[in-house]
């Protein structure tokens, strides 16, 4: 067993801050939508909060899109190939049974390629979709009247504000899923040390999602 | 020799006529000295075929030869009354004992009318009592100079069109003061009567001289002194202008027939004191307000008695427009607020400094080309429908007194057919009774959550206002009515901690309450958002539970 070196320090820095900020733009965000349900001393404060968790979220995007593209992983380790394609059942397969049986995992993480089809496929609709849609309606939502004509061509403010809060969802769902996922590894915690350590273990560990 | 006997005839059988008028004298001595212009005893009297005439005469006929002048007396109020010419006029002496409106009409106060002294001073009864012609008045505005050096025509009339207008006015009054200060005097007479025979039940209003002046053809400017010039001149040097004559009978005082001399008893500003006279309740409030404590408004420096647009069909900019005249730093005042600019796009002052009016949110219909936005006006609603409609019969189709969100839909859609894109539904949050108390100061109010929550008080009331053929109806909508279908008409209005899906809205979709599920699903509009997102959360946690589940059970 080796320990291979796949998530380099800033990548780790950059994950575990994008996880700070999108928990609290998402708690945030709960008390935006529904008042009622008060963690936060004051909705004004939430607002502010909210907007400037948001810009830090952008600059973070921004951070992670120049790094990737900088060291050229963008294409390597986020766009699927016709190979992913085809690895996608299995993968599935895998956690839905192989996992169980104690089979072998269809996929072994390296450098050069870290993330499995599934992953990929995630990843890239977080990292390519869903985040420039949050950013955006989100930006438009920092200065409305500044951006009305913007908004205006989207359909309106409610239009706008759908748009948003869907897209929140849809980060509450991938978020479930992500951290149920990363329990998956040789032990619980295995997946979260080595997103800290950026150290992962091979060969006979599986990867996670 | 036919026209011989003609005459021979006539002369004959004609009554006794001018030719024997001594012949009456006889015996009337007391008329001797007898005045109808050139007329005749018998001219009136002609029933005097013979003398000694008969015990009895028929009553003379007036309106004989002063026909247009009965003809206007029939109609008029002292005819109704029962007077007879001869109670006004000495027929058989008309050059004396002849009443005027003050034999009978000794003591009228005429305090209604604004400045009384100028009125009454310049102008006869008749003159707004009588008939008047149009075009019969005239008036001249004189100014005379006695003493330093000679005027000539350019410095009244500089553009040289012969009429002296308002600014030219101003210019040469601004020009004695200089050349010829305290040497001059100015006078404005005015001659307007009215025919005393037709004096109707009403005098004639303001704005029949105020309004378009057309009482007085002839206006003049003559200057007199030092040199000698006359113009004609613009009306409004001497009659003053009131801007809102025209419209007013369209403003709300207007329709509710309030006249003009029901406020305007002198040339005064009209004080809170006019509008008590009516409004006493508002004005309860308000006098105990800190407007009223610290002296600074006036009920007319916020409300236009001659606005023709009600203060509840203004919109929230207009209203804020209102407190701004006097509060001009208000967003300066408002920088703690987020979104300053944009509350205000949405909010009236008074949402929040008057808390016990009563807010609603309204959405009304609009219409967009370009940037710009305006709502739809009843014309634009009619030229969808083709035809005269009535709105009440459309938005509440099946007339059970509630508006569903199928008869809205319907009526958007028709709309929609019409206007396509351009169609848009905004909304904002105004006072829909008000209070007039707007003491509070809001520094301890600042808390988001007063509206930014369900229980935000305007949820329970909430507008569809739609322009109707006179007035505005005020259409009770509820929920996210307006958030439903058409899906593709947004309302421009999303706030920030509305009402979301409840457990209620839940157990309605599940079918635990059944009736007009359809309906009501539509209704939810975009709570749907949370309901398919908490749904998928609701799954996904149940998939990873059976997924522990397994793990558990298989010891992975």
């Amino acid at each position: 067993m080796k320990k291979i070196y796949l998530h380099p320090l800033p990548i780790r820095i950059w994950h575990w801050a994008n996880a700070f900020l999108i928990i609290m733009l998402m708690l945030t965000g709960i008390h935006l939508r529904i008042p009622d349900i008060t963690h936060f001393p004051q909705y004004g404060v939430t607002v502010a909060l909210h907007k400037y968790l948001g810009y830090l979220l952008t600059l973070s995007f921004l951070f992670w899109l120049f790094y990737y593209l900088f060291t050229k992983g963008l294409a390597k380790h986020y766009v699927l190939n016709a190979g992913d394609v085809k690895g996608i059942p299995g993968q599935a397969l895998y956690y839905l049974y192989t996992y169980f049986t104690k089979g072998r995992p269809p996929f072994t993480p390296s450098p050069e390629a870290k993330f499995n089809p599934l992953q990929k496929l995630a990843y890239s609709s977080v990292m390519f979709l869903l985040m420039p849609v949050i950013i955006i309606t989100g930006i438009l939502f920092s200065d409305i009247l500044f951006f009305f004509r913007y908004i205006d061509m989207v359909g309106g403010l409610r239009a706008l504000d759908a748009i948003h809060v869907i897209t929140g969802y849809c980060f509450l769902l991938y978020l479930i899923v992500h951290i149920y996922m990363s329990s998956l590894g040789k032990n619980i915690t295995t997946y979260v040390k080595s997103m800290i350590t950026g150290y992962a273990e091979e060969p006979d560990d599986e990867n996670k999602p | 020799m036919y026209v011989i006997i003609a005459v021979l005839f006539a002369l004959l059988f004609a009554p006794l006529h001018a030719t024997v008028p001594d012949d009456c004298f006889e015996c009337h001595d007391a008329f001797k000295r007898f005045n109808h212009s050139k007329a005749t005893c018998t001219d009136c009297h002609k029933d005097t075929f013979s003398l000694p005439h008969q015990e009895k005469l028929a009553k003379p006929l007036c309106a004989e030869c002063h026909k247009e002048t009965s003809a206007l007396y029939v109609k008029s109020i002292h005819s109704a009354g029962g007077l007879a010419c001869k109670e006004c006029h000495a027929v058989h002496f008309i050059d004396k004992d002849k009443k005027d409106c003050l034999s009978c009409h000794k003591k009228v106060a005429h305090n209604s009318i604004p400045s009384k002294e100028k009125h009454l001073a310049s102008m006869g009864c008749t003159a707004c009592h009588g008939k008047i012609k149009k075009g019969s008045g005239t008036a001249q505005f004189h100014v005379h100079v006695s003493k330093g050096g000679a005027i000539g025509k350019e410095a009244i009339d500089p553009d040289k069109n012969s009429v002296v207008d308002h600014t030219e006015l101003n210019r040469f009054l601004a020009y004695l003061e200089q050349n010829h200060k305290d040497l001059y005097t100015i006078s404005r007479s005015y001659s307007v009567a009215g025919d005393a025979h037709g004096v109707a039940k009403k005098a004639l209003q303001c704005d029949e001289c105020h309004g378009d002046r057309n009482i007085f053809r002839e206006t003049r400017f003559r200057l007199s002194g030092v040199s000698s010039h006359t113009f004609r001149a613009d009306p409004k040097i001497l009659i003053p202008e009131l801007p809102s004559i025209k419209e007013y009978k369209a403003t709300v005082h207007g329709k509710k027939a309030v006249a003009c001399s029901d406020c305007h008893i002198s040339q005064e500003r009209i004080s809170d004191n006019t509008c008590l006279k009516c409004h006493k309740e508002v004005y309860g409030v308000y006098k105990n307000s800190v407007h009223t404590k610290k002296g600074a408004a006036q009920c007319t420096d916020c409300h236009d008695p001659h606005s023709i647009t009600a203060y509840r069909e203004y919109d929230a900019k207009q209203r804020i427009g209102v407190c701004a005249r006097c509060h001009k730093n208000y967003l300066e005042k408002h920088a703690w607020l987020p979104h300053t600019r944009l509350h205000f796009n949405y909010l009236e002052c008074s949402t929040c400094h008057s808390p016990e009016s009563q807010k609603s949110i309204v959405f009304y219909l609009g219409k967009r080309s370009g940037d710009k936005k305006q709502a739809l006006t009843y014309r634009d609603i009619r030229d969808a429908y083709g035809s005269h409609v009535d709105l009440n019969k459309i938005i509440d189709a099946d007339g059970d007194n509630a508006v569903a969100s199928q008869e809205l839909s319907d009526f958007f859609l028709v709309l929609q057919r019409k206007f396509q894109e351009e169609l848009f539904i905004g909304g904002s949050i105004i006072v829909t009774k008000v209070h007039h108390d707007y003491s509070e100061k809001g520094t301890k109010h600042k808390v988001c959550t007063t509206c930014h929550s369900s229980h935000a008080p305007f949820y329970d009331s909430m507008y569809l206002i739609l322009p109707d053929a006179e007035d505005q109806l005020y259409i009770p909508v509820k929920g996210t009515i307006l958030g439903a279908a058409p899906i593709s008409v947004f309302t421009d209005l999303s706030l920030l901690g509305e009402e979301r899906v409840t457990f209620d809205d839940i157990k309605m979709l599940l079918g635990f309450r059944g009736k007009d599920r359809s309906g009501q699903m539509q209704e939810l509009g975009f709570k749907w958002i949370d309901i398919l997102g908490i749904a998928l959360f609701a799954v996904i946690l149940i998939f990873i539970m059976l997924h522990i589940i397994a793990r558990i059970f298989l010891k992975r």
